[in-house]
């Protein structure tokens, strides 16, 4: 692998969606003076951690790819996991950001120099200096343990969906499934065929609709390389729905009790048993979390050789989980379907800004927010891809990320044209861009739907979704708002002291 | 070097009815309750030429860490330096912060109209950082006029920057060529525009003298603030510039033309300093702030898009930890990287 530079213009941190569109994108502006660091041996992230069976997207691939790389070979509405992360490295390859990427790089510490107006940056392969730092982190990368007395007496295998361990032959084994999120929806089905027993521990019930999946055709995907305005129709079309299904999550109500009302029928069709359907029933409004699509979950659980458990998990010992009731499931091998550490991710606690305090602690006292989801007060020249309240309920990320990085394209363009080198977003302005924010996100169902979730923070405050239609976030990210910072061009000598 | 008097009369000529509308829009709006003056200790120092220079004196006030001197611009008072005294104190309880009225403003004396100089100012300025900080670090700071004040003081006393004064602020001012500055204006309406002032001035002081107020209005807006500023901050200025008499600005008018300090920037080139201003800023326009900042190779220059000449009213809060980390460039010996580019 060849060397790290010492100094470059741009550093991107991580080689996901984010990290890979932000090295297409700014070679695409001109600027190629870039490196990707990625900590892992390949590119992906998400998609490369996550190899559970059954993981797949559950936003239609066409609109979940990025907008300059349209991909006519998708197999299905709802790609697979190895499919996407073949998808990215193919992007690398042929966007040529492989010449930038340095993997098995990672970021242990990334510090604001204020007089030199740059950061430095500190890797497991050394040091480097970065006018601006990109971080493409992600938001749901690092797996979240549940803190289970006696876990660690389990005598089996024991693992995290989005580090699945396949040494592990499952086939005829007795598995606790723990957690029933998005990643447990889609990998209980596969496993439950060749498992002896699967006791699945469910805390809060998902609301599940269907799942319009289905395989593209040899002739379909042929119309699409021949014709990419028809894909491009397509791409708009599921864009258009999504926003239109959006309303549900902040409409008035009405969209929200079909969609209750379709789920329940999915539900009373694919479960007969009232006992189990009563269980599998959430007691909060739709949306409040992450709704899931499926076809075979209820199906799954329905089978004799399936146990939903929801009286919460008391202990662990070495051959059995034992319930709050104290009944004990004896099992071979526990998967922990239990989500990511949302909050306080890591890299946080690696970014020191210009007064010496890191984004973690910055956070602490204001609770995570950063300026249109990408820019921080205190931390100048730092740009946090998928940052605060960027994900999303109902559609595309790729589409946010592809939004926040023109804005970082824009952000450089700015330095130029004032001939600076060092821009901060000012405090009042990220302030007000938050309470906005937050009070737009008051009324939805994500903040009043009667339910906990890893959207909100212990404080209840919603820093992880934005609150309205997607083109809203991009129409005003495409611009960049000089007027919210300050820009600077430091000493150039400094004073003898 | 707000020529704002007199500019405020011919601008609404030029400008038409649209900056009237403005501001009579901007009059019409409930006036919120402006924040108390910080609690200051008030004094006056005698200049060589005997006029009192009102003096207010804040925070620390014997052992003080520091002393900071501002100095407000052309038809303005010290009032206008209140949000960043609020918030140094606030921060550095063990700095002492002072601002001044320039003879013939604020509630300082008169002056001659010979004295009337950015030169004299700068004499002035001497005296009151002896007054008040006879000994300590001294941080300078200026705005627009006062800015060129600092520079002044540096052409009189450059061997004050190698003892006393450790660190300068320029907050959007000018090292010179003021001449060239058009307020945004087509060139030709700018220059009938300065030559009718002096004209326009010498009537307002006749207009004076038989009772009649200064018209100030929305040539003054138009002039400081751009457009789409924050209604309480333009009202604010607009109070202090009415306070101000015809007298004081048809006296220091000419004196922005032969302001030619470049050369005495030599005098700063140890000292730490900062350059500040908004890029819509039409009196003191950006390439001004840039010249300073390349002719003071230990300037910082931090420009505020969208933001007019009243840079420090209109980013307050960003302005007052500019001088909060100058004041901790210039008074602690701590070790700092290279400043220098590497690639
Ligand atoms: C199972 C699953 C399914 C999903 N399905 C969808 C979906 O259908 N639709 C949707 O919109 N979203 C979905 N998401 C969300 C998904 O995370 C995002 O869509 C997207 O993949 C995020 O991309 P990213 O590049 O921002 O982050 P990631 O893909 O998480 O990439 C972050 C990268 O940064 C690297 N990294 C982290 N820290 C460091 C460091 N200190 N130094 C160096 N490198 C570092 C990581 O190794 C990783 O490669 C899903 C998430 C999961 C987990």
């Amino acid at each position: 692998m060849t060397d790290l530079p010492d100094h470059v213009r741009v550093a991107v941190i991580g080689s996901g969606f984010s990290g890979i569109g932000t090295a297409v994108r700014l070679a695409q502006a001109g600027e190629h003076d870039v490196v990707v660091l990625e900590r892992a041996g390949s590119v992906g992230g998400t998609w490369r951690d996550n190899t559970y069976p059954g993981c797949a997207c559950d936003v239609p691939s066409h609109l979940y790819s990025f907008s300059f790389a349209p991909n006519p070979d998708w197999s299905r509405a709802f790609s697979r996991q190895p499919e996407i992360r073949a998808y990215l490295e193919r992007v690398c390859d042929d966007f040529g950001v492989r010449s930038q990427l340095h993997l098995d790089t990672e970021l242990l510490a990334g510090t604001w120099d204020d007089a030199a107006a740059l950061w430095r940056l500190e890797t497991s392969r050394g040091p480097l200096t970065a006018d601006l730092l990109v971080s493409g982190c992600g938001g749901l990368v690092e797996p979240a343990y549940p803190d289970l007395p006696g876990l660690e007496t389990f005598a089996g295998p024991v693992f995290h969906s989005a580090r699945w361990d396949h040494d592990v032959d499952l086939a005829g084994k007795r598995i606790a499934v723990i957690g029933t999120g998005a990643s447990a929806i889609q990998f209980v089905p596969e496993l439950q065929p060749e498992a002896d027993r699967l006791v699945l521990f469910q805390r809060t019930p998902p609301w599940v609709l269907p799942r319009m999946d289905r395989e593209y055709g040899q002739k379909q995907k042929d119309l699409f390389r021949e014709h990419p305005a028809l894909q491009r129709v397509a791409r708009t079309g599921q864009y258009w729905f999504r926003e239109w299904n959006l309303l549900a999550f902040t409409g008035k109500g009405g969209l929200r009790r079909k969609a209750e009302q379709e789920a329940r029928k999915h539900l009373e069709r694919q479960v007969p048993d009232p006992e189990l359907r009563e269980r599998l029933t959430p007691d909060y409004a739709i949306g409040c979390k992450r709704v899931l699509i499926s076809n075979d979950y209820y199906p799954a659980v329905s089978q004799d050789n399936v146990d939903v458990v929801t009286s919460g998990i008391a202990e662990v010992r070495p051959h059995a989980v034992v319930d709050a009731d104290g009944v004990e499931h004896e099992v071979d091998v526990i998967v922990l379907g239990t989500g990511f550490r949302v909050m306080d991710i890591p890299v946080a606690h690696r970014l020191t800004g210009r007064e010496g305090r890191t984004l973690s602690e910055e956070w602490q006292q204001t609770g995570a927010a950063a300026h249109r989801g990408t820019t921080v007060a205190g931390f100048p020249n730092l740009f946090l891809l998928l940052g605060p309240n960027t994900a999303l309920g109902h559609s595309s990320v790729v589409f946010m990320i592809e939004a926040q990085i023109a804005y970082v394209v824009k952000a450089l363009e700015a330095l130029e044209e004032y001939d600076a080198r060092a821009l901060e977003v000012r405090r009042e302005a990220q302030d007000a861009y938050d309470a906005q924010l937050q009070a737009q996100l008051e009324t939805t169902v994500w903040n009043s739907g009667g339910c906990r979730s890893w959207y909100r923070d212990e404080d209840g405050r919603n820093f992880t979704l934005w609150p309205t239609h997607t083109y809203t976030f991009k129409r005003q990210l495409s611009r960049f708002d000089a007027e919210a910072y300050a820009l600077r061009t430091p000493a150039r000598v400094q004073e003898p002291v | 070097m707000n020529k704002t008097k007199a500019l405020g009369l011919t601008a609404a000529v030029v400008g038409g009815a649209v900056l009237v509308r403005r501001a009579t829009a901007a009059a019409a709006l409930p006036v919120p309750a402006p924040l108390p003056p910080p609690v200051s200790r008030d004094r006056t120092v005698r200049t060589e030429d005997g006029v009192e220079l009102s003096v207010h004196e804040h925070g620390e006030k014997d052992s003080a860490s520091a002393t900071v001197v501002l100095a407000h611009g052309y038809v303005q008072s010290s009032r206008l330096w209140n949000g960043q005294v609020r918030d140094l104190v606030d921060a550095r309880p063990d700095l002492r912060v002072v601002t001044y009225d320039h003879r013939g403003h604020g509630r300082s004396g008169r002056t001659e109209r010979h004295r009337a100089t950015i030169q004299q100012l700068g004499r002035d300025l001497a005296r009151v950082v002896e007054a008040v900080a006879p000994t300590g670090p001294v941080v300078v700071g200026g705005h627009s006029m006062g800015g060129m004040t600092v520079m002044a003081l540096a052409e009189e006393h450059p061997e004050l920057f190698a003892e006393r004064i450790v660190g300068a602020a320029f907050v959007g001012t000018s090292a010179g060529e003021l001449a060239d500055v058009t307020y945004g204006l087509p060139a030709p309406v700018a220059k009938a525009v300065k030559a009718l002032m002096p004209r326009l001035n010498e009537a307002a002081v006749k207009a004076e003298a038989k009772g009649k107020a200064r018209k100030v209005g929305a040539g003054d807006a138009w002039m400081t603030f751009p457009r789409g500023a924050d209604k309480a901050l333009v009202r604010e200025v607009l109070d202090v510039h009415r306070d101000c008499s015809a007298e004081t600005v048809a006296a220091f008018l000419p004196t922005f033309s032969d302001h030619d300090r470049r050369t005495a920037l030599a005098a700063l080139a140890h000292v730490p300093t900062v350059v500040v201003v908004g890029d819509r800023d039409v009196l003191c326009p950006l390439p001004h702030s840039r010249a300073l900042a390349d002719a003071l190779p230990t300037s910082e220059l931090t420009v505020f898009p969208g933001v007019g000449h009243m840079v420090h009213l209109e980013r307050r809060a960003e302005v007052s930890r500019i001088l909060l980390s100058l004041v901790d460039r210039a008074t602690t010996g701590a070790p700092r990287s290279l400043a220098t580019a590497p690639g």
